[in-house]
């Protein structure tokens, strides 16, 4: 049973695969003159023979496991799923203020008719976005994370069960807004979309590179601004691909439509990607 | 953490860790000082209360794209330490790993 919320998931913790195989050592107490010992490299430390009191025995356990190994094993359910109905499952992230509800809607607006569209919401507090998107006439989900600042595959596991999901062609995610932690966590996505506006500052990549990083994409926004700030599109892109040399980039104002035909020719042609690697 | 811990509980049939080896990659998510900060309270209650805490650094590596030699590297736009090259493949110090326990 699940300890976060008790339904029926169940996980398997098995070591990472680059681990070493696990065994139990009885490592001999420490005298009291050694004093602590910190470890400075990775390899692996023999303790010279001490005599051994009964008192203070001691095993150490091989764990070799990534802190991240409970959502990345949720990640890989979601993933699955996904894959084997064909949804193309697009993370959507940036600080807030981005424009990332305005560039979903007028999104949702452009395919609608052309795609089953469903949409996950997080954010700390408040239904507003998720109303936003039902007003569109789209079903929405909102994930209130409270104190959270991102969201995790668990929590999309089950926000998927309040959605059609069977019947959904393009599901968005679309992310608490934080340029730091969301990087962090699969939650089991095609690829993850950064939208950076140029309101932003041209040098974010640099300053939040495990964002840029991890997104296959980075959306460029409110282009229409750039007669009014400081902002190179050359510049973000080359920092950009400084720590992701294969971050792809497209540049949009979700308000006035300028370019949005490359986001979404690029939707659609991802989503034909997710269709002819559907598994069923 | 403690989750894994509380499973390895259970596994291995011990009912009390004295030290928990945490290896943190130099490029990983996690900032050292934070989760020294945060272990004794999550700990609280379960098998890992009062343990201590020890963290291993470990450096990032990359290798360069241009002339394949493997760098270490501090921060993720930093350039090939051979050719100067940007865009290095991480290969690694981006994890955070529960390495080992200690238990009685």
């Amino acid at each position: 049973m699940c300890g976060i919320c008790g339904c029926e998931a169940t996980l398997n913790s098995k070591p990472d695969t680059r681990s070493e195989p696990r065994f139990n050592s009885e490592a001999p107490a420490h005298s009291p003159e050694h004093g602590p010992h910190v470890h400075h490299d990775a390899t692996q430390h023999h303790h010279a023979l001490h005599q051994e009191s009964a008192h203070q025995k001691r095993r150490l356990i091989q764990v070799e496991q990534d802190l991240f190994n409970r959502n990345n094993h949720y990640a890989s359910q979601n993933r699955e799923l996904f894959k084997r109905i064909g949804v193309l499952a697009i993370n959507l992230m940036s600080s807030p203020g981005s424009g990332k509800t305005t560039l979903l809607v007028e999104t949702i607006q452009a395919l609608k008719d052309q795609f089953h569209i469903a949409v996950i919401e997080g954010d700390q507090q408040t239904r507003n976005d998720a109303e936003r998107i039902a007003a569109c006439g789209i079903n929405a989900h909102q994930i209130n994370t409270g104190k959270g600042c991102h969201l995790d595959a668990h929590q999309i596991m089950h926000g998927l069960e309040h959605l059609p999901i069977h019947e959904t062609e393009l599901l968005f995610i679309e992310n608490v807004g934080n340029l730091v932690c969301p990087a962090g966590f699969d939650l089991g996505e095609y690829g993850k979309v950064v939208v950076l506006s140029v309101a932003e500052g041209d040098d974010k990549p640099l300053k939040y590179p495990d964002m840029f990083r991890a997104a296959s994409l980075m959306v460029i926004n409110k282009v229409d601004l750039l007669p009014y700030v400081d902002f190179s599109v050359e510049s973000a892109l080359e920092f950009a691909r400084r720590i992701n040399p294969d971050i792809e980039c497209i540049t949009v104002s979700a308000r006035t439509g300028e370019n949005m035909v490359e986001w979404l020719n690029w939707l659609t042609t991802a989503s034909a990607t997710t269709k002819a690697a559907q598994t069923i | 953490m403690r989750e894994i811990i509380e499973s390895q509980a259970i596994a291995e049939g011990f009912t009390h860790v004295r030290k928990v080896i945490l290896e943190i990659g130099e490029l990983s998510h996690v900032e050292s000082e934070a989760m020294r900060f945060c272990f004794e309270s999550v700990m609280k209650g379960s098998c890992g209360e009062n343990a201590t805490l020890e963290i291993t650094s470990m450096p990032g590596l990359a290798t360069c794209r241009q002339c394949g030699m493997l760098s270490q590297i501090e921060n993720l736009y930093d350039p090939c330490e051979h050719c100067g090259a940007f865009g290095l493949q991480v290969t690694s110090g981006d994890q955070v790993r529960i390495k080992s326990l200690e238990v009685a």
